[in-house]
């Protein structure tokens, strides 16, 4: 290589790189928020919306807001139900209704909205042992939420399940990378989903 | 970009008065030389530029898979040992297969690297990535065993015992390793010397083995590829295209040229007392390409020699009547080519080399070889476009009688009015290259002696590594710029 194009390439990679890793930087951070918000989210009314966390819970917010008079969320949701049927829906009532049956998965399911529970998928490959269990709600054949009912892994490979969780939602799917380091915990996450998909 | 054209010449007869050993050769014609040729600085531009732009390329890929690594926040993984263990860990491997993978084109043989570097630098490269390309893999295989030992709480031992036990396509990629290790221990220059060309050269084919094997786990069990579609696409291309260019050029290529033109010897002869030159038939040899200074690599198909190639330079400027090789006995094959049966059937792979024509940039034109460098200097005196007093050639020969091609060389600078110069004689001092009764003088003032128009000319030189050198330290005293002396490492 000549030296102008050398000096040219090498700065331009080193460029690239830097701005590569500044981004996958940003994107980590963006994505550990997400994480946070979606748990606190699931915490709050057990739902993790399809959609960003920000806006299920704008949404949620939103719903809290006119039924402030009465006193329980649940009666809040059955209420806003109740509107969607009586006006022409909105953007934010379509989220809310995802939200609100799943919500109430366990007791009354909305005509698109289905549950499905896996089988304990016990594995111990290698270094690695435990057993997964998940819960999937999906809404025609869109994953809306998974709960991971039963987590167990070894050496902190726990923390793989957030990441899981996410990733299968995002790819709506087994179709994702496995998690570095915990690769055959991913496996035997990505057979659970499977396994509860099939049910 | 300046051209001109070359007087026109008849062709006329050579006498061939070289001893004859099985039969004589073909009556000897020279072939018309090239009519025209590009020459001045933009033809020397636009190889550097297509340089810049294959190297820039390959340096992408590397960028390209770091890159990629670095957003998906390789960089935040930082935070603790095994983590940063497993951080390092992928991104050794990926750059390390990404080297390999061009390491591995380097040495298919293919046409578009050739054309712009020449087998031999080609080649070199392809050497020097070797050793780099083991150290990074065994850092990744270092990096994930040292990370899933410390996780797991194991020794090193019986957590590598249960990775590759346990963990799918593990037990492959840790041969591929072990494979790898033993390719390069077999090339470094020290049991270079030891092995046989064709024990290192069945070792060497195991580099194949050793990628096939390392393949399944980066796709099963690596984390930046399975369901990343750009970095899938970008793995699969790149993998398909090196395998494509190595199938293609390194094996189907020559096998498919081979049978077209069915070669045969047709002529063994005597042209010195170390040396033979073989002559080639086949069909429609017209069609074979390559031009004067090109080499190929010959196989002899009888039972002894059928697997081991061989590079020779063609010694007459491509033709259709025969291709010749003209070969000084080094080894114990050439040693055995005076024997060689007229009708041996020979497979040739090429021709490769960039020691041409299409490197010449400049009117005036220096040709200087030493004893078995002869025969490209022979083919390119032949064929390349000049008039009268454009060429010049310098012959360093031990002994005026006892040259192999002298009179063949002698016969072309008569006819075409090239200055020819014998430079007979034993070896002067260790540092000259010209024989002893002339170095009362240093080199650089014989050469302008000799050729006066050496610093604006094309220089191509053939001939040993140590004495070509020699003559490229005289031409930078002399001031021929670098891009102007072309020479030809002998790499294999």
């Amino acid at each position: 290589m000549r030296k102008a194009t050398k000096t040219f390439v090498s700065l331009a990679s080193l460029g690239v790189l830097l701005a590569s890793a500044k981004t996958g930087l940003a994107l980590a951070e963006t994505n550990n928020t997400l994480a946070t918000a979606a748990t606190t989210t699931a915490a709050a009314t057990d739902t993790t919306g399809s959609t960003s966390s920000t806006a299920s819970s704008t949404a949620a917010s939103s719903t809290s807001t006119p039924a402030s008079s009465s006193s329980s969320t649940s009666t809040a949701t059955k209420k806003t139900t109740s509107t969607t049927a009586k006006k022409a829906t909105t953007r934010t009532t379509t989220t809310k209704k995802t939200t609100t049956s799943t919500s109430s998965s366990s007791t009354t399911s909305t005509a698109a909205s289905v549950t499905h529970v896996g089988s304990t998928i016990h594995y111990s490959n290698g270094p690695a042992i435990g057993d997964v269990k998940l819960t999937v709600v999906t809404v025609g054949s869109k994953i809306t939420s998974i709960t991971v009912n039963i987590g167990t892994a070894t050496a902190g490979r726990e923390a793989a399940f957030p990441y899981l969780v996410s990733s299968a939602k995002a790819a709506n799917g087994t179709s994702f990378g496995d998690i570095s380091r915990a690769t055959v915990t991913s496996e035997a996450f990505k057979q659970a989903l499977r396994s509860a998909l099939a049910n | 970009m300046r051209k001109y054209s070359g007087r026109s010449q008849e062709t006329p007869k050579l006498v061939n008065n070289s001893r004859s050993m099985n039969q004589t050769g073909p009556q000897l014609t020279l072939t018309p030389p090239n009519q025209r040729v590009r020459l001045g600085v933009k033809k020397w531009l636009k190889i550097k530029r297509t340089q810049d732009v294959l190297e820039t390329i390959a340096w992408a890929t590397v960028v390209f898979v770091a890159a990629m690594f670095f957003l998906d926040g390789g960089i935040t993984k930082f935070d603790n040992l095994t983590d940063t263990l497993g951080a390092l860990s992928r991104l050794t491997a990926l750059v390390g297969t990404d080297l390999l993978l061009i390491h591995m084109l380097l040495v298919a043989r293919v046409p578009w690297l050739d054309k712009y570097y020449g087998h031999d630098r080609v080649t070199i490269a392809h050497k020097k990535l070797g050793k780099p390309i083991l150290y990074i893999i065994s850092a990744h295989f270092l990096f994930s065993l040292v990370q899933f030992a410390l996780q797991d709480g194991k020794s090193i031992a019986a957590e590598l015992l249960s990775l590759v036990t346990t963990v799918q396509d593990m037990w492959s990629a840790t041969l591929a390793l072990v494979l790898m290790i033993v390719v390069v221990i077999s090339s470094i220059n020290a049991s270079r010397k030891k092995l046989s060309y064709e024990a290192w050269y069945i070792i060497h084919l195991l580099g194949y083995a050793s990628v096939l094997a390392a393949v399944p786990h980066q796709f099963s069990t690596g984390s930046d590829i399975a369901g990343k579609p750009l970095q899938q696409l970008f793995w699969i291309v790149l993998y398909f295209f090196v395998a494509l260019n190595i199938v293609w050029f390194r094996i189907l290529a020559p096998i498919f040229k081979n049978l077209g033109h069915d070669l045969k010897v047709s002529a063994v002869v005597r042209e010195s007392s170390d040396t033979v030159s073989i002559y080639l038939t086949g069909r429609k040899l017209e069609k074979l390409g390559g031009q004067a200074g090109q080499f190929y690599m010959l196989r002899i198909l009888n039972k002894e020699n059928w697997s081991k190639p061989h590079p020779f330079s063609i010694s007459a400027a491509p033709n259709s009547r025969f291709v010749r090789f003209t070969i000084g006995a080094r080894g114990d094959f050439t040693k055995a080519l005076p024997g060689l049966k007229v009708g041996t059937k020979v497979f040739l792979e090429g021709p490769y080399g960039i020691f041409t024509e299409e490197r010449r940039t400049r009117e005036k034109v220096t040709l200087i070889a030493a004893g078995v460098g002869a025969p490209p200097i022979r083919a390119l005196a032949e064929s390349m476009a000049a008039r009268p007093g454009d060429i010049t050639i310098l012959y360093r020969v031990r002994d005026y009688e006892d040259a192999a091609l002298l009179n063949e060389l002698e016969q072309i600078c008569r006819h075409r009015g090239f200055r020819l110069h014998i430079l007979a004689g034993k070896r002067g001092q260790a540092q000259s290259w010209l024989p002893e009764h002339l170095t009362s003088e240093p080199d650089q003032a014989r050469l302008i002696e000799m050729a006066p128009f050496v610093s604006e000319s094309d220089v191509y030189i053939c001939g040993p590594a140590a004495w070509t050198h020699a003559v490229e330290k005289t031409l930078t005293r002399v001031g021929t710029p670098a891009s102007q002396i072309h020479a030809e490492e002998f790499a294999w």
